[in-house]
């Protein structure tokens, strides 16, 4: 198998025009430089290692949220990871930085699950309430009254602050991604600039 | 000890270049290697966020039953091109005043 074909075999965490673009360029690049499989080797070094570091360059680049999908966010802390661990960078450093991403990662986990079991709480709360008063109603009126209210007061609650969670987990996850941006920007770049 | 080239003076290399002669990926890479020191890989992503940000266009050219994909400087990229060397002026006045000796 030729350098490009296994280079674009390794290309797959990128979207598809941008693999395409970048396949192009790189067969127009191989063909005018006249470059031999071990040639780009030496000069790219290994096809994976190559694809490895257009990736990180790619999701570094793309400042634009729209030009990132949520799931290849998530893709993209898998690429920090991986290109911080074949950075040339000394290896505590690099071993600091994945820990500090692992973390801030499983903070902002907890965190939706937290906001997740508190909405779910609070809705099982609204609906055992009303249901609970609807049964007794007819035996106590003012029992019924009561829990139908809880009931709809939990639901109250949960209109008021739903939509503030859901902006608190977005803003959660958007630090996130730039603080995997700014770390990837920091550390890989060096790699890139790198001359193999 | 090296000096890395940032990132805002490989942008201007580029769109100096290109200022002067439309060029294909390859010729364009060894261009710039003639000035700065950058690895065969770091021009793709230059080009793409300068195309991406419209200061460059493309176009293809046949040659010898291939395609060559040239990129040409757009109005933008000359605007920017214009402000980068100007704050180039500033920044080495200023430092070679007390390193250019």
């Amino acid at each position: 198998m030729s350098y490009l074909n296994e280079l674009e075999a390794h290309l797959h965490a990128l979207p598809r025009d941008e693999r395409d673009e970048t396949m192009a360029y790189y067969d127009e690049y191989f063909t005018e430089a006249n470059l031999s499989n071990s040639a780009a080797r030496k000069q790219f070094g290994t096809p994976k290692q190559f694809a490895r570091r257009l990736i990180a360059d790619f999701y570094m680049d793309a400042d634009d949220e729209s030009e990132i999908k949520p799931k290849q966010q998530l893709r993209m802390i898998w690429v920090v990871i991986l290109g911080l661990l074949a950075s040339p960078v000394i290896l505590p450093v690099a071993l600091i930085m994945v820990a500090l991403l692992v973390s801030a990662l499983a903070t902002v986990f907890g965190m939706v699950l937290t906001i997740i079991s508190i909405v779910v709480a609070i809705l099982i709360t609204a609906v055992v309430s009303i249901i609970t008063g609807v049964a007794i109603v007819f035996n106590s009126l003012s029992g019924g009254i009561f829990f139908i209210g809880v009931g709809i007061a939990a639901i109250g609650v949960l209109l008021l602050i739903g939509p503030l969670m859901v902006s608190f987990m977005r803003a959660c996850f958007n630090g996130l991604i730039n603080l995997i941006k700014a770390i990837g920007r920091r550390f890989i770049k060096k790699g890139a600039n790198y001359e193999a | 000890m090296m000096i890395q080239t940032p990132t805002v003076l490989l942008d201007g290399t580029v769109l100096a270049i290109l200022d002067k002669q439309d060029l294909y990926g390859y010729a364009l890479t060894k261009k710039v290697k003639q000035h700065v020191i950058v690895s065969e890989s770091t021009m793709y992503p230059v080009l793409r966020r300068l195309e991406k940000g419209g200061e460059l266009i493309t176009y293809s050219e046949p040659f010898e039953g291939r395609t060559r994909k040239y990129y040409q400087l757009t109005d933008n990229g000359r605007e920017h091109l214009r402000e980068i060397k100007n704050a180039w002026q500033d920044f080495s006045t200023g430092i070679n005043a007390i390193l250019g000796e």
